[in-house]
């Protein structure tokens, strides 16, 4: 984008950082017509050659979720359908917020060529992560839709709450994306370590089972998990329902903590991240 | 064309070295001739001074030549004109749209045709789709790899993706061009191609800095010529002046 951007100043001054770090963040969403082609390319690329191509990701997770559905399904004592719906649902949110920070821990070391050659904004390398993992989430909606046809509510979906929680899932995974990234760069045993925080997570985080299913003591896993609240503005829409308010203030308080979190590290170390690599 | 400018401030370049710990490598530290300088900061750090309060302005029109030992900072200094390193004190300004050619074939996809390669490099360039798909055939054509292109770049050899590399990075002519090391790009008959696009690129820009041991590359090319050594700017001026200097240093 050296080509688009004609202007640069560059300076050891740390006054200057938060403008610098600013100005990263703006340009970056200004090239949009980059990572969203870059994003989309990045997705055709995994599937080329391959007989299913993007559908490996679907039918993977389809049946996936088939098989704990019928198992927990049983083990729960919980109706069928009901249960499918809220698990397909829990595993495609899952599916987005883990494959988005996974990746999103080598964000700025995967781009180590281009980093080292061109003065780009950094923050594209964060925005054509979580793109492609929408692209991905668009994909396994299919399943859902499946579930839906099958027991019968597609019409009580609602889009508008549907991009709602998409948006606000999307933000918040954004916001990780930056976290995880910057330490990620500086701190290179992150990424394992990303691998089996999350795997943590799942067991942690409601998708299998629904917090009702909680012992009292326990309800504070899921009512003080972020993650939850984020991933509850997208989920119940998916099914049908409306996401309680509760969530919607997590998933955007979340978004203020978070984001100020990122700002303050993006801020400080965005002019150090060439020097890690 | 915009009045292209490349302006450095007392610009210090600071590697941290992580891992290693000072203790362990003070007593090997001798005066080396080669690499930036090895210092330890207060916390037993080891850091290595790779720029040391470098200043200088290149204006439009000027054709500059970086000379130096290994680990003088002359592709330091590309990567901190670049926009790569930020300086750690100090500041660079730079005015003009601005073309590395250090490494061409970044962002290439193996399983991808030459076509799309073109269209995805040509993004990474900064170019809009509409522009790319205008310049593609040019491309296509000047890389001289008729059929090949519309298959998968993983079938070319490495001689045949430089050149559709080549031809890429070189689409267009920008401000400021800078170099590391001067191209040497697929066989005989295409490297006589490439050397009058580069010269083409060189005419048409408005700064060019390079950076190589071959002095007599240089001199075709540049009007002005500084000398690193460990950081340092040890002589900036005049090429034919700058490269009196630098020979009578390595005589005898």
């Amino acid at each position: 984008m050296s080509q688009a951007y004609p202007e640069l100043n560059l300076s050891g001054d740390p006054k200057l950082r938060a403008e610098a770090a600013l100005t990263d963040l703006g340009r970056g969403l200004r090239d949009w017509p980059f990572w969203t082609l870059v994003g989309w390319y990045d997705i055709k690329q995994r599937y080329r050659r391959t007989t299913l191509g993007p559908l490996w990701i679907t039918a993977s997770m389809g049946m996936l979720t088939a098989v704990l559905g019928i198992i927990y399904g049983s083990i729960f004592h919980l109706p069928i359908g009901e249960y499918l719906l809220y698990l397909a649902a829990g595993m495609v949110c899952w599916y987005f917020v883990s494959s988005t920070i996974m990746e999103g821990a080598t964000v700025f070391i995967a781009a180590d060529g281009i980093i080292k050659q061109n003065a780009i904004p950094l923050s594209i390398h964060v925005y054509r992560i979580v793109w492609r993992n929408l692209i991905v989430l668009l994909h396994n909606a299919v399943i859902l839709a499946v579930i839906l046809l099958m027991f019968g509510s597609i019409s009580l979906l609602n889009p508008l709450l549907m991009l709602t929680g998409v948006i606000l899932l999307a933000a918040n995974l954004t916001i990780i994306v930056f976290v995880i990234g910057i330490l990620s760069t500086r701190f290179r045993d992150l990424p394992p370590l990303m691998g089996n925080i999350l795997q943590v997570l799942f067991y942690i985080t409601p998708i299998l089972f629904k917090p009702t299913q909680l012992p009292e003591s326990m309800k504070l896993i899921a009512y003080y998990n972020p993650l939850y609240h984020i991933i509850e503005v997208l989920r119940r829409p998916l099914i049908g329902e409306v996401p309680p308010l509760v969530s919607y203030i997590g998933a955007i308080v979340s978004l203020l903590i978070g984001g100020a979190l990122a700002f303050g590290l993006f801020r400080r170390f965005r002019g150090r991240i060439a020097y890690w690599l | 064309m915009v009045d292209s400018h490349l302006s450095l401030r007392s610009v210090d370049i600071e590697f941290t070295i992580y891992g290693v710990h000072a203790r362990s490598i003070k007593n090997h530290i001798l005066r080396a001739s080669t690499g930036g300088v090895i210092r330890f900061s207060n916390n037993s750090r080891v850091i290595v001074n790779a720029l040391n309060n470098v200043s200088l302005d290149i204006k439009s029109g000027e054709r500059v030549g970086l000379i130096g030992h290994n680990g003088a900072g002359k592709t330091t200094l590309l990567r901190v004109l670049a926009g790569v390193y930020e300086p750690v004190r100090g500041s660079m300004t730079r005015i003009g749209r601005t073309s590395s050619l250090f490494d061409l074939s970044y962002g290439f996809d193996p399983n991808s045709t030459g076509l799309e390669n073109i269209l995805i490099r040509g993004m990474y360039l900064g170019l809009d789709r509409a522009t790319i798909l205008k310049l593609r055939d040019g491309i296509a054509e000047f890389s001289e790899l008729g059929g090949y292109i519309h298959i998968p770049v993983n079938t070319y050899s490495a001689g045949m993706l430089m050149r559709l590399a080549f031809a890429i990075s070189t689409s267009v002519s920008p401000d400021i061009l800078l170099m590391d090391e001067w191209l040497a790009v697929g066989d005989a008959n295409f490297q006589k191609k490439a050397e009058r696009r580069l010269l083409d690129l060189i005419g048409g820009s408005g700064i060019l800095v390079i950076a190589t041991h071959s002095l007599a590359i240089m001199e075709n090319v540049c009007n002005r010529l500084i000398w690193l050594e460990s950081g340092y700017i040890r002589a900036d001026g005049p090429f034919r002046e700058v490269k009196e200097e630098f020979l009578a240093a390595h005589r005898g």
